[in-house]
């Protein structure tokens, strides 16, 4: 790989890494103070930041600088040609990294405790809001890097299949230039001039609806990189084949084309959106998840033949069969695991009257942490211990360590989302600091908030060994020599592939016209009713 | 699989992936018969909000 593009996927990937470590101690401290089961720890002030804080780094910092750095990785080790511009690369870095700090400060001093979520009438210190937006802007210059390097890949080679992974990357980098724009739009337009005093009132209705824009797809940009090391990574590891090329292919335009016009699944309780408009994004919604059945399905056949090679007889006989010692198996298989319980709970989110029975409850939490801390992240950890030695040239410290810790993960993640789930359904709402009520309601709470200290502390202990395990293979006097050309082959190499299966111009068109059919109305009509706006909450 | 010719691998890689079909469909069930649970069981058998 080329040095240049190594180093700053390597700066990209630490931000990731020490941004998830803190962000997993502050989750440890929200669960035992919103438990009520520590008095002493009690503070509402400290927990609403802690939570913006959490999410913030999880959810905007981990991801952001986790994919940007797979993807300089991606792009150079697929393409093999250096990045279209290493010094833009540094100045995307750089960029992201000064909006995080300059978001830090307002997070840390509880001047931006509104949940990481662009709701208003919350409102944060214009500094949370500008910070953020330049992590945003650092992430679009990723997006042309990736989009760039492949223009220039197909001309210097006409006619030849974009390598998978980077097809993948590629798809996700615009799908990302799609979805952010609502944001984009929400904070140049709505937050950044109200938090600076420039309006005195703000739309909550039309900052929603942009934020639904961004708010659903922004899950399949963290997911993509999963299901990228799912398809190019996994099945190499394990010993076996990749399936398909093309159900890789066609899964990750699906993705790009259904994943943006489905967000009003998260404002089917708001007033400001008609039912009709709700019902479509529904229909796209379960749509979504035809892509992550595909996946499911390709991985799965990926690892059934890895399994029969080494073995593995009868129906299920290959599951036993894999190589249980690897980490990426070992996280391949449970982020299937868990998106298969987290996408149950995803159905009955996306089901239009019956999101009444959880909505706004402590369900929706464990459903988003199944899926994106528990398949999204769990395939980071494993692809860091699969890139770590590519990029520092040292052996992993402790493969063992790494498999043990992988699996804490995972039973720290089941541990602690599965009474989220329950009291979603006993009526816990999320969001909250604490539970002063006295009632027989509240008391049937309490097995499960003591079930979810375990489960957080279960995942600190594993943070703490992924960071010290990376820690220690870069300090290895170790060297070990690996090939960047180690991707994963389909049993069926493509030779060629149709012209839309190969670039995304055809899908580009199609996102817009989706995009102008889901979203034109519901926001044209806000800015035309003269919708009384909202002074703002909290600070 | 080092004791495997190429022949015995290209045919195990290349035969329909019955477990994942088995394993596809016990999910695909699960999952059918869990929503009409939270559908029927839970959303419909609570009645209209008072």
């Amino acid at each position: 790989m080329y040095n240049k593009s190594k180093s700053v996927a390597f700066a990209n990937l630490w931000v990731a890494f020490a941004a998830f470590f803190v962000a997993a101690v502050l989750g440890l401290y929200q669960v035992m103070e919103r438990s009520g089961l520590f008095p002493e720890i009690e503070s509402h002030e400290l927990y609403f930041a802690s939570v913006s804080t959490h999410g913030v780094l999880m959810g905007f910092v981990l991801t952001t600088f986790f994919i940007m750095g797979f993807g300089y990785y991606t792009a150079t080790a697929t393409l093999k040609r250096p990045l279209w511009s290493p010094g833009l690369a540094w100045v995307a870095f750089l960029v992201a990294l000064g909006g995080t700090v300059m978001a830090a400060v307002p997070l840390l001093t509880g001047q931006a405790s509104i949940l990481y979520t662009f709701y208003p009438p919350l409102k944060a210190h214009p500094a949370f809001y500008i910070g953020a937006t330049l992590l945003v802007v650092g992430s679009w210059v990723w997006c042309l890097e990736m989009i760039m390097s492949v223009i220039i890949w197909k001309r210097e080679n006409p006619g030849q299949v974009v390598p998978l992974a980077m097809y993948g990357t590629t798809a996700n980098a615009i799908m990302w230039l799609w979805t952010s724009a609502g944001v984009g739009i929400e904070m140049l337009f709505q937050l950044i001039p109200w938090s600076l005093g420039l309006m005195d009132t703000v739309d909550p209705g039309l900052a929603r609806t942009l934020f639904s824009w961004t708010l659903h797809a922004i899950v399949y940009f963290w997911l993509f990189p999963a299901y990228i090391a799912m398809y190019t990574i996994l099945p190499k590891v394990a010993g076996g084949r990749l399936f398909s090329d093309e159900m890789g292919r066609v899964a990750f335009i699906m993705l790009l084309v259904i994943s943006v016009p489905i967000g009003f699944h998260h404002l089917y309780m708001d007033p400001q959106q008609s039912a009709g408009f709700k019902f479509l994004h529904m229909l796209g919604t379960f749509g979504v998840a035809i892509p992550t059945l595909l996946t499911g399905f390709t991985v799965l056949a990926s690892m059934e033949g890895a399994g029969r090679l080494r073995g593995g007889k009868g129906l299920f006989g290959w599951i036993a069969a894999l190589d249980w010692k690897e980490p990426m198996v070992v996280a391949g298989m449970m982020a299937l695991f868990m998106l298969i319980a987290g996408g149950f709970g995803g159905m009955i989110n996306a089901s239009y009257q019956m999101n009444t029975l959880v909505h706004n409850t402590q369900w929706v939490t464990g459903h988003f942490h199944l899926i994106f801390a528990g398949t999204t992240v769990i395939m980071y950890l494993a692809t860091a211990y699969h890139l770590w030695p590519k990029l520092t040239g040292r052996r992993l410290a402790s493969r063992g360590m790494a498999v043990f810790q992988l699996w804490l993960w995972t039973i720290g993640m089941l541990v602690l989302t599965l009474p989220w789930h329950a009291l979603g359904l006993l009526g816990q709402p999320r969001r909250i600091s604490s539970t002063p009520y006295d009632s027989p309601l509240v008391e049937q709470w309490g097995p499960h908030e003591l079930a979810m200290i375990v489960g957080g502390a279960i995942l600190v202990v594993s943070a703490l060994l992924f960071v010290l395990n990376l820690l220690m293979s870069q300090a290895s006097k170790k060297l070990d020599s690996v090939s960047d050309d180690d991707w994963a082959v389909a049993v069926y190499p493509p030779m060629s592939v149709p012209k839309p299966m190969n670039g995304f111009a055809l899908w580009n068109g199609i996102v817009a016209v989706w995009m102008v059919v889901a979203y034109g109305i519901p926001i044209v009509q806000l800015l035309i009713l003269d919708a009384p706006g909202s002074m703002p909450w909290g600070y | 699989m080092t004791e495997l010719s190429e022949e015995e691998q290209r045919r195990i890689l290349e035969a329909p992936p019955r477990g994942t079909w088995a394993l596809i469909l016990v999910v695909g069930i699960a999952m059918l018969l869990g929503w009409l649970y939270f559908f029927f069981g839970l959303f419909m058998s609570h009645g209209p909000v008072a």
